[in-house]
């Protein structure tokens, strides 16, 4: 039997380089029907650590400069065998909208919306706003040109919600030239760029 | 082995901003392979939950967070 592997990454073709996964081992692609796993052989699983969680960051990262497309795979995932045939349409249609492509993510904070129960109609239109964040409008208009991609996580509290923007590689100094320069009634904290991991299927609950 | 659950929230009470945002990413999103995952759904619910009220705290101490 196969050693187990330790999955980073997912693409639709090997890397274009050699990569060292998280501890320093060579990174295979498996093929896995339409797929590549971007993954190391490991001898057991990973502990769950400060150091662990950014070493499994960097070898995506590393992946992402040898892949034009890449979907990041979530920490800890250990896999004997690979078998994405039911999911396979939505991890192609994927990893073509990330193909050339990163993420910034901006999170927000400020005061929530109260969710209005004063009808259905009010409540259904309450959930809406929470979801488009009407507060991001002058910024949305500030880099709209670079924005390929747009997913948001609503929270609730403080952080209202997170924003995820996927843009072009290499647009990132623009992008934050952009946020840095716009007015908000928020306040909103941008990272990035990061590998595509608001876009792949399922990301967001 | 301890609790993988434990682990998850000793990594987030030392944790500053940059890795907090490191961790949402690589613990919260990107895709699921199926097989083993390290996290079971329970404990990748709690640290999902103890990481927004962390990324909230933080925040809280900067006074520009206030809204004007």
């Amino acid at each position: 039997m196969s050693p187990p592997l330790n999955v980073y990454a997912l693409s639709d073709a090997p890397p274009e380089a050699e990569v060292r996964g998280a501890l320093g081992e060579p990174v295979r692609a498996v093929p896995a029907g339409a797929l590549f796993a971007l993954a190391g052989e490991v001898e057991q699983p990973p502990e769950l650590s400060a150091d662990a969680v950014r070493a499994h960051d960097a070898a995506v990262r590393r992946l992402a400069v040898a892949c034009p497309a890449l979907l990041p795979v979530r920490f800890g995932s250990i896999a004997d065998e690979l078998d994405f045939s039911g999911r396979e349409a939505e991890l192609l249609e994927a990893l073509e909208l990330v193909r050339g492509r990163e993420q910034m993510t901006l999170r927000v904070y400020g005061e929530p919306d109260p969710a209005d129960r004063g009808s259905g109609t009010a409540y259904l239109e309450s959930l809406r706003r929470s979801r488009s964040i009407p507060a991001l409008a002058p910024l949305r208009a500030a880099v709209g040109g670079l924005v390929r991609a747009e997913r948001t996580e609503p929270h609730g509290g403080p952080l209202v919600a997170s924003v995820y923007h996927l843009i072009d590689r290499g647009s990132a100094p623009e992008y934050l030239r952009a946020v840095a320069g716009v007015a908000l009634t928020v306040r909103i904290a941008p990272t990035g760029p990061w590998p595509a991991w608001s876009f792949a299927p399922e990301a967001l609950r | 082995m301890r609790r993988r659950e434990e682990q998850g929230m000793e990594i987030l009470e030392g944790a500053d901003q940059s890795l907090l945002e490191v961790i949402d990413h690589v613990l919260n999103k990107g895709v699921v392979v199926s097989g083993e995952v390290m996290l079971g759904v329970a404990g990748v619910d709690l640290v999902y939950l103890r990481l927004s009220a962390l990324l909230c705290a933080s925040d809280r101490v900067q006074p520009r967070a206030r809204k004007k």
